[in-house]
């Protein structure tokens, strides 16, 4: 039997009423860390630690984490740490519930980043359309200010260290961490080219560490409670646990964190199978940037999840079943990435936007026969070209669709309609229409 | 300047948006970063607190605040989808469109809505009260089919419940989200996002310490930590 | 953009099998082109940072799975590319298609068409028919963004060139990306036109017919064009040109590239200031008085007579205008000394006085004693002089890039604001300047600016001061004399106290001044003037006039009917710089070449044969019947010519209009030899381009966060960093004794004591803007619509003394002469007054009287 494996999620499932409140946040081993690597750890032995824990981003690209703390340049000041809580992968809701029900978390993984690289200046990048998260990192924030948390001299030490929020203002594009960095600064929040990488000329030009919140809130308990309890999870390559939003046709959607490498019908049993025992028919494992599976005997890890063609990405879960028009979930998936498209480079720009004209028309029943060689035209076009990996997530996304159900695609053609009775009524809205 | 080369997106009342109280906060923000530039984003969500929406005149006063050009706000400002380019409703409901809702009937919610408010998604009502549009995943999927009034979260809202909603709010009745919060009007939760993080904003820049850089007691490095472990150091 | 890292190891790469050497971490894409290999390119601009949006340039790079983009991809040795691999070509094809889904198919009524990398790329390797069956984007169409720009979003394919040029290049931020995703557009702010002195090179670089030029929009077809390579006649940087004609008129004119001198730049009124050439208001023929004293125009021959006949053995001065080519200059320095044997002559009319020969302390040269590209690698920049970005345009941006990306440490002197104040990290706000530079100590490299810079007042001071900063701190000075010619009149001896090459004379002659002032008092006899307009720009305009009133016969050599010319006995008509062979000598003292590409109006000629003409009639001989003739005088009697390589000067054709970076015909052309910039333009291969912006790291930064530093400047630039590019603010920061503030107050230094209050005049500055009345550019309607209104600045404690408010009308008193004028209240030191110098009815030299003028400011 499928079971779940605590730690960033065990205090707000213990106390979802106060998990969010300073006090109880303290008397359940809260600040604790902080105070202990000011005490007695020095910067580079704690990057040594979370080195050697193995722990790899969040955020979606994976990457070490120690790894990327290792290349700030150790001789130039100021440097920055900066929190991605931008959170906008279609299907992820992981972020939301770490900052809304326990934000000191938060803090204290903020503050071990910093100590860790000696920045004294931290900022939360946190989606726009966050109001209550926002409000309980401000409340959070400013508490650990009365406290003596924050500003000069934290806990006592000789650390200063400010932390300041910063509201997004709707742009998924902005949580690829170097759009963050454009957007933070004020400007259009379009990647940047690449090398410099942030860690050395990031926001403002100054050496900058970009963490994911999931990410940072696991730093308290990896610091408390060491590498090797932090191994007892997880696979060689993909230590630890992960938070996973499972939703879609699913009887209890919601945030389950297991062991990485956990199997993916694991996953689905947790989330209370099927909805209303529908038949499962494809599964996106990793966000909408992942492509499509067809099947769940596959562990939720980076690497096995790479192996199946897909990828673990933000760890957003999303089952669809047998009512799903997957021509339809094409459409909305690509419209997705059409309007979030920054613009910056040809083959995004140009590419998700005649996507989506040839889906509809398939969609409709207005398709010809050679639509769908033109939309994998068309992902061939984008991907491995775009600028960054927004494009290619978009290629990803819409080639699955395409390849794993041609026939459905064609039965639009052919049949001049959509197959399906449209029992979620997702044909009631034309597409297009936005805010 | 009157002098118009073309049509611009917005147009701004001529009397100064950002006066009195406002312009007090809108500086406290502008002083909030390191660098002021980076400001831009939260002084067009006042400009929205004041006006509604970003309206040209703002942008003015922005680009004036922050000694840049009114162009390099426009290019900023209109980036941002919650950084309305004409006038919004009162409450702004957001019916989420992305995949696990529209799998999950959000879309019969917004047809539902559509038909109540008499406009489509994209739209605003012509009393000014209600605008509807059709978002992109509000991360809350689990709630599917989701919505946000005012960015306030309610889940699970099947469609005559949206349309409850929307007969509450009209009636001038109080409601609540999911999370049991206030929703407020678009132009308090404007001004919110705006001043987001800015109580200990004076903390951030007070000028006894360096941007980012090493405390100001002479016997500390950046990040000074004790040389023996345990004990205070210098 | 400037070779960053010339300095950086050599290594070996190797292109579609050829190996080539070349300096670690410069762009594959140039370094391709170099060799002829021509990878194609939408949003790349050598001149500019690599953004890598367009996402054309893609090659194979052996052990690299994705495909690299040739415009970000810093060469290290070892690397092997294949730029012709089917992945890259594949993707090439794909870019193509992509940005034509929504471009309209409107090239038959495009400017740009013939000479449009889309519609080559198309043309080479575009599909045959599209596969796009949906309706384009549509915007509303030509929106005039300026008074010379005119926008079609439609064609835009964001390439981003115009707005990284505004931003990076000028720092003129009005034209911006605005919206996102497939809405993404250029656009301007609603009511803030698209007013940068640069505007027009961003026609040129935008890779379609997005950006086009309101006064040559369909005005002719590419293929129609004639065009030869010439050098802007206006200011002294001497930026290299392309003239271009249809049917014998002169329709357009776009920049050269010259690494050394513009870069890939030239500034709108160098772009947009040829009307005069084609103008029908030219002199046409040799015109003199008739018995009722009225001008007829008469034959070579009885002009020639009448001349011959007022000169012979009488007592004349010469005065020639700084628009007149180095030639034209040694005929007319050899005429007054060997014919007229006179040393009274002078080049110097609006810079009446500049003590140029000051400068031969230093370095035996009356000049520059460095060169612009030197600016780069300057660590100290001292600027004293006018305002450059409306001066000396071009130099302006060769500054701003030496202060931003070289990292030089900017000081300026000046009595008012000038646009250098905003990157310069000292301003020394004074109007002793003298003074200031006495108390300045300068590091490194360090280049010492001087130009001339108020009209009528005496800088001797000054530059004598600045000419021993030089000296004692090893530095470098850069003399930047108003006109195109000035340099070439100076080294040719057009002047008083120095024959050719610098030899002081035996017994000095009557300068400008002198000359008037003694023509005024009937001691001349005669007076040769050619290309000048005493009476619109010497700085005492009643003087020039009482000169030209006088007695004296008058010769007048002009390409207009000037006010001068009325008062001439007889006029000869002279050809324009696109009429003629010659060369222009550049305020760094460089020769450059201009070449003939339209004949001349009537029986119009270059000012040399006129005078060569006028010699012979008074008996002397001068064999001289070409350039090449006039040359080989040159080099046998000016010593510090004699080697120059006239032959060499030469520019041949751009390979005609056919010839873009779209390398469509980049077969065709030979690519050994030049290398491909910008619609219509080639220039001389070498070492350029792409070397990073230098974040002590070879890699190019993005121009965003460029533009983001740039923007910080003398803003906050973190002190304490490892980074050379902020090095020089570090070291700025830890500058205490010298004021490095932007805010006025604390930068004024020296301040004068007298202010108005004191009932004494205000010392009155005068400064050129960029469009005036010059004879030239204000024949070109499109400019002359942009002078500015007549204003006087004014520092505030001044106006409060005189009782008058930003924006009153004021009356400027100075003898008898009244002017009307605007008050702005500017950061400009107490006790002066600074009003625009040749405006549209204001003629600040009516104002001027004798030497450091002052002027009175009554409430009209
Ligand atoms: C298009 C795009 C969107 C992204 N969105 C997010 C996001 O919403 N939140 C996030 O943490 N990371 C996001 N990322 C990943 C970030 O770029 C970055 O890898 C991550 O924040 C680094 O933090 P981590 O190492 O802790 O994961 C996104 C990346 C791309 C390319
Ligand atoms: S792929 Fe290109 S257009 Fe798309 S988001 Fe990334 S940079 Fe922008
Ligand atoms: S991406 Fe290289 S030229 Fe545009």
């Amino acid at each position: 039997m499928a079971a779940e494996a605590l730690v960033v999620m065990k205090r707000l499932r213990e106390n979802p009423k106060d998990a969010w409140t300073l006090d109880r946040y303290s008397d359940t081993g809260g600040y604790e860390a902080i105070k202990s690597v000011l005490k007695d750890v020095s910067a580079d032995d704690l990057i040594e630690l979370v080195k050697n824990s193995g722990l790899r981003g969040r955020g979606g690209a994976g990457f070490p984490t120690g790894m990327k703390w290792s290349f700030v340049p150790k001789d130039v000041f100021p440097k920055y740490v900066v929190i991605n809580h931008d959170e906008g992968e279609p299907g992820t809701f992981k972020d939301r519930e770490l900052a809304e029900l326990d934000p000191h978390q938060v803090l204290e993984g903020i503050m071990i980043a910093a100590w860790a690289n000696q920045a004294n200046k931290a900022f939360i990048y946190c989606r726009g359309e966050f109001a209550l998260g926002s409000r309980r990192l401000d409340s959070a924030i400013a508490e650990c200010y009365e406290k003596g948390y924050l500003g000069r001299g934290i806990f006592g030490s000789k650390f200063d260290l400010d932390i300041i929020l910063h509201r997004g203002a709707g742009a998924y594009i902005c949580g690829e961490e170097s759009a963050l960095l454009d957007s933070l600064e004020g400007f259009r929040g379009q990647p940047r080219l690449r090398p410099p990488f942030p860690a050395v000329k990031g926001l403002y030009g100054q050496p900058t560490v970009i963490n994911n919140t999931e990410t940072v809130s696991t730093l308290p308990h990896i610091v408390t409670n060491g590498v090797d309890w932090f191994k007892q999870w997880g696979t060689e390559k993909s230590p630890g646990t992960k938070m996973l939003s499972v939703s879609g046709h699913v009887n209890k959607p919601g945030n389950y964190e297991v062991a990485l490498g956990t199997k993916l019908s694991d996953v689905l049993e947790l989330a209370g199978g099927m909805l209303n025992g529908n038949a499962f028919k494809a599964v996106i494992p990793g966000g909408a940037s992942a492509p499509l599976l067809t099947a769940t005997d596959v562990a939720m890890d980076f690497e096995a999840l790479k192996e199946a063609g897909s990828m673990l990405g933000s760890g957003a879960v999303v089952f669809m079943d047998e009512t799903t028009c997957m021509v339809r979930n094409a459409l909305v998936t690509t419209e997705f990435f059409e309007h979030e498209s920054c613009g910056k480079c040809t083959p995004c720009r140009e590419g998700t936007w005649w996507a989506v004209k040839v889906l509809e028309r398939v969609e409709h029943g207005e398709g010809r026969q050679e639509d769908m060689d033109l939309l994998l035209d068309i992902c061939d076009g984008i991907d491995g070209r775009s600028f960054c990996p927004l494009g290619d997530a978009a290629s990803w996304a819409l080639r699955s669709n395409v390849k794993l159900f041609r026939e459905e695609f064609e039965r639009h053609v052919v049949d001049g309609a959509c197959p399906y009775d449209d029992e979620h009524g997702a044909h009631k809205v034309l597409v297009g229409r936005r805010e | 300047m009157t002098v118009k080369i073309h049509k611009g997106d917005s147009n701004g009342a001529p009397e100064p948006v950002l006066a009195g109280e406002t312009r007090e906060v809108a500086e406290a923000i502008a002083a909030k970063y390191p660098n002021s530039r980076s400001a831009v984003l939260p002084l067009l969500f006042l400009v929205q607190s004041v006006e509604g929406y970003v309206t040209e005149q703002g942008m003015r006063e922005v680009a004036e605040l922050l000694d840049l050009t009114p162009a390099q706000i426009l290019a900023s400002g209109s980036f941002y989808t919650m950084l309305k380019k004409k006038p919004q409703g009162e409450y702004l409901v957001s019916v989420c469109r992305n995949i696990s809702c529209t799998h999950n009937g959000a879309r019969k919610v917004i047809a539902a809505l559509e038909e109540r408010l008499g406009i489509e998604a994209g739209g605003t009502t012509a009393d000014g009260k209600f605008s509807l549009e059709a978002a992109e995943c509000l991360a809350t999927c689990d709630g599917a089919p989701s919505m946000q009034i005012n960015y306030e979260d309610f889940y699970k809202v099947a469609p005559d419940k949206a349309v409850e909603l929307v007969d509450a709010l009209a009636k001038g009745t109080q409601v609540r989200s999911t999370r049991d919060e206030v929703v407020k009007t678009s132009k308090e939760i404007s001004r919110e996002v705006a001043c987001a993080g800015l109580r200990w904003a004076e903390a951030g820049v007070e000028d006894a310490r360096t941007i980012g850089g090493e405390s100001p007691m002479p016997d500390t490095k950046p990040g000074f930590r004790p040389k023996v472990p345990g004990k205070e150091g210098d | 953009m400037s070779n960053g890292n010339g300095g950086a190891p050599l290594v070996k790469v190797t292109i579609n099998g050829r190996e080539v050497e070349t300096q670690k971490g410069r762009l594959l894409i140039d370094i391709a082109e170099e060799i002829g290999v021509f990878v194609p390119r939408f949003c790349y601009h050598p001149g500019m940072k690599s953004v890598a949006v367009c996402r054309m340039c893609f090659v194979k790079a052996e052990g690299q799975p994705k495909l690299l983009p040739a415009c970000a991809t810093p060469v290290d040795d070892g690397m092997v590319f294949d730029t012709v691999d089917d992945n890259a070509v594949d993707a090439q094809k794909s870019m193509l298609e992509f940005l034509l889904i929504n471009h309209p198919l409107d090239c038959p009524i495009c400017d740009r068409a013939g000479e449009c990398p889309l519609q080559d790329q198309t043309f080479k390797h575009g599909p045959g028919s599209s596969r796009y069956i949906e309706p384009k984007r549509t915007y509303e169409k030509a929106l005039e963004i300026s008074d010379l720009v005119v926008l079609d979003r439609e064609r835009c394919v964001l390439c981003w060139r115009c707005v990284r040029f505004s931003d990076e290049i000028a720092g003129d931020r009005f034209i911006q990306l605005v919206d996102r995703g497939a809405g993404t557009q250029i656009l301007t702010f609603t009511d803030e036109p698209f007013d940068s002195y640069f505007s027009g090179n961003t026609i040129q670089i935008c890779p379609v017919g997005a950006l086009t030029s309101k006064p040559y929009r369909f005005v002719a077809r590419p293929w129609d064009l004639e065009t030869a390579p010439s050098v802007c006649t206006y200011c002294s940087v001497g930026c290299p040109i392309t003239n271009e004609a249809r049917a014998g008129k002169m329709v357009r004119c776009q920049a050269l590239p010259n690494e050394a001198v513009n870069d890939f730049w030239i500034c709108d009124k160098g772009r947009y200031g040829y009307h005069h050439v084609s103008s029908d208001e030219r002199l046409e023929s040799p015109l003199a008085r008739d018995e009722s004293d009225q001008f007829a125009s008469v034959t070579w021959g009885e002009a020639l007579r009448r001349a011959a006949e007022g000169l012979k053995d009488k007592k004349v001065g010469v005065l020639a205008g700084g628009h007149l080519t180095t030639e034209d200059a040694f005929a007319i320095s050899r005429f007054a000394r060997k014919v007229l044997k006179t040393s009274d002559i002078d080049s110097r009319i609006q810079d009446a006085g500049a003590p140029y020969e000051a400068a031969m302390a230093l370095a035996g040269v009356a000049g520059s004693t460095t060169k612009i590209d030197d600016l780069d690698d300057a660590d100290d920049i001292v600027w004293v002089g006018p305002d450059p970005k409306e001066v000396l345009p071009v130099l302006y941006l060769r500054l701003r890039k030496a202060a931003i990306d070289g990292g030089a440490r900017l000081t300026v002197i000046s009595p008012r604001m000038i646009s250098l104040d905003s990157i310069a990290n000292r301003v020394i706000r004074t109007d002793d300047p003298a003074a200031a530079i006495a108390g300045l100590k300068l590091e490194g490299a360090a280049v010492v600016c001087w130009g001339p810079s108020a009209p009528g007042r005496d800088e001797t001071p000054t530059v004598d001061a600045l000419v021993g900063l030089a000296s004692s701190t090893g530095g470098k000075l850069l003399v930047c004399p108003p006109h195109a010619g000035s340099q070439g009149l100076i080294d040719m001896g057009v002047h008083p106290a120095l024959e050719p090459g610098y030899k002081p004379v035996k017994e000095r002659g009557k300068d400008t001044r002198a000359i008037l002032e003694a023509a005024a008092n009937d001691e001349l006899d005669a007076l040769l003037i050619v290309g000048a307009d005493p009476i619109a720009d010497f700085p005492d305009a009643d003087l020039a006039r009482q000169a030209m009133k006088s007695k004296a016969f008058k010769v007048v050599i002009e390409l207009f009917p000037t006010e001068t010319v009325s008062h001439a006995d007889v006029v000869f008509p002279s050809a324009a710089y696109a009429e003629r062979e010659g060369t222009f000598t550049n305020l760094e003292r460089r020769l450059q070449k201009l070449e003939e590409l339209l004949p001349p109006p009537g029986t119009a000629l270059e000012p040399w044969r006129i005078v060569a003409r006028l010699a012979n009639s008074l008996g002397d001989e001068w064999k001289w019947s070409n350039f090449s003739d006039v040359w080989k005088a040159i080099k046998s009697e000016v010593p510090t010519h004699k080697d120059v390589d006239e032959v060499a000067l030469a520019q041949d054709m751009p390979a005609g209009t056919l010839h873009y970076e779209s390398g469509f015909e980049s077969e065709a052309a030979d690519t050994s030899l030049t290398a491909i910039a910008g619609p219509g333009a080639q220039y001389p291969k070498g070492f350029r381009s792409g070397a990073p912006f230098q974040t002590g790291q070879n890699w190019p930064l993005s121009w965003e966060l460029r533009a983001f530093e740039a923007e910080q400047r003398p803003g906050f630039i973190p002190a304490v960093t490892g980074d050379g590019d902020e090095d020089s603010a570090g070291r700025l920061a830890e500058e205490s004794d010298t004021p490095f503030v932007s805010d006025p107050e604390a930068s004024t230094e020296g301040t004068s004591a007298t202010g108005a209050g004191s009932g004494r005049p205000l010392a009155l500055y005068a400064g050129r803007q960029i469009y005036d009345e010059g004879t030239m550019v204000s024949k070109s309607v499109a400019l002359r619509n942009l002078q500015k209104k007549p204003f006087v600045e004014l520092n505030d404690e001044d106006a409060k003394e005189l009782g008058v408010a930003d924006g009153d009308e004021v009356v400027l008193v100075s003898g008898e002469s009244e002017a009307r004028a605007k008050v702005v209240i500017a950061d400009i030191t107490r006790g002066c007054a600074f009003v625009p110098y040749d405006q549209i009815d204001f003629r600040a030299n009516e104002l001027i009287k004798g030497i450091d003028p002052t002027v009175e400011v009554r409430p009209a």
